[in-house]
């Protein structure tokens, strides 16, 4: 668990909860390797309106997913690519929908 | 037809039975939000609807069974045809908006393999006090009204 301030410095003083829950819960049932495969089908769908934006930055969205370091290690090692943790979370599509 | 949206404290609890029955071992969530007021309503045998009626519940777990479960019930899912709301995975992260020391003041029960964690009805209610919009206060007053908060000091 990162503390306050280190929580701050990657998410910022108004974080965005729906973001912070797509990275953690994303992380969490990326290691579960039928719940990845679904993920992935759903963002992959045709359906799914993130899908291209979801291809050009699959890569970055999948490393940090399948990471197992820190909040602040993965945060520190993506701000020496110029991006940071907060603008890869954002990029970690959403589940909804009844095609999932 | 089941009722559309969230407004009954029975809703939460035949959820949670729901989800308690799915879980093939032990997990544990924590439910914060009006889900956590309908829940604490719904425990003390009250029926009184919740104005302005909630679209989904806000639970925080750290069990990826649990978890994988809740994003069977996200928006527009099957789960939310059936019920009329969904659910809203929060990040650990929000249950530092409660007061300090909320975790000695909550409630537990268990439903199956499932363990559920509800703040008081104080300290679910500090959060929407601070945001004060026209539904918080709402909130606020339902939850005055059916007897779910303690005496003033």
């Amino acid at each position: 668990m990162t503390t306050a301030d280190e929580h701050t410095a990657i998410w910022g003083k108004y974080p965005n909860y729906d973001d912070i829950a797509r990275f953690e819960y994303g992380r969490m049932l990326w290691r579960r390797p039928a719940m990845r495969m679904r993920l992935l089908a759903h963002w992959l769908d045709e359906r799914h309106p993130y899908r291209e934006r979801f291809l050009e930055r699959r890569e970055q969205v999948e490393a940090v997913l399948e990471s197992t370091e820190s909040e602040s290690e993965i945060h520190r090692r993506l701000l020496e690519s110029d991006t940071s943790l907060r603008c890869v979370a954002r990029e970690i599509p959403p589940v909804f929908g009844s095609f999932f | 037809m089941p009722r559309r949206e969230l407004r009954d404290p029975k809703q939460v609890e035949d959820w949670l039975s729901e989800l308690g029955d799915l879980l093939t071992g032990p997990g544990a969530l924590t439910l914060i939000g009006s889900g956590g007021l309908l829940w604490h309503a719904a425990r003390r045998g009250i029926s009184i609807p919740l104005p302005e009626n909630s679209m989904d519940v806000d639970p925080v777990t750290d069990s990826e069974e649990v978890a994988e479960h809740c994003y069977d019930a996200m928006i527009g899912s099957e789960f939310e045809q059936r019920h009329g709301w969904h659910v809203n995975l929060m990040p650990d992260y929000v249950l530092r908006e409660f007061p300090a020391g909320w975790e000695a003041r909550t409630a537990t029960h268990t439903y199956g393999f499932l363990t559920v964690v509800v703040p008081s009805p104080d300290d679910l209610l500090a959060p929407k006090r601070r945001r004060n919009e026209p539904r918080d206060r709402a909130h606020d007053a339902w939850a005055s009204a059916v007897g779910l908060l303690s005496p003033a000091p």
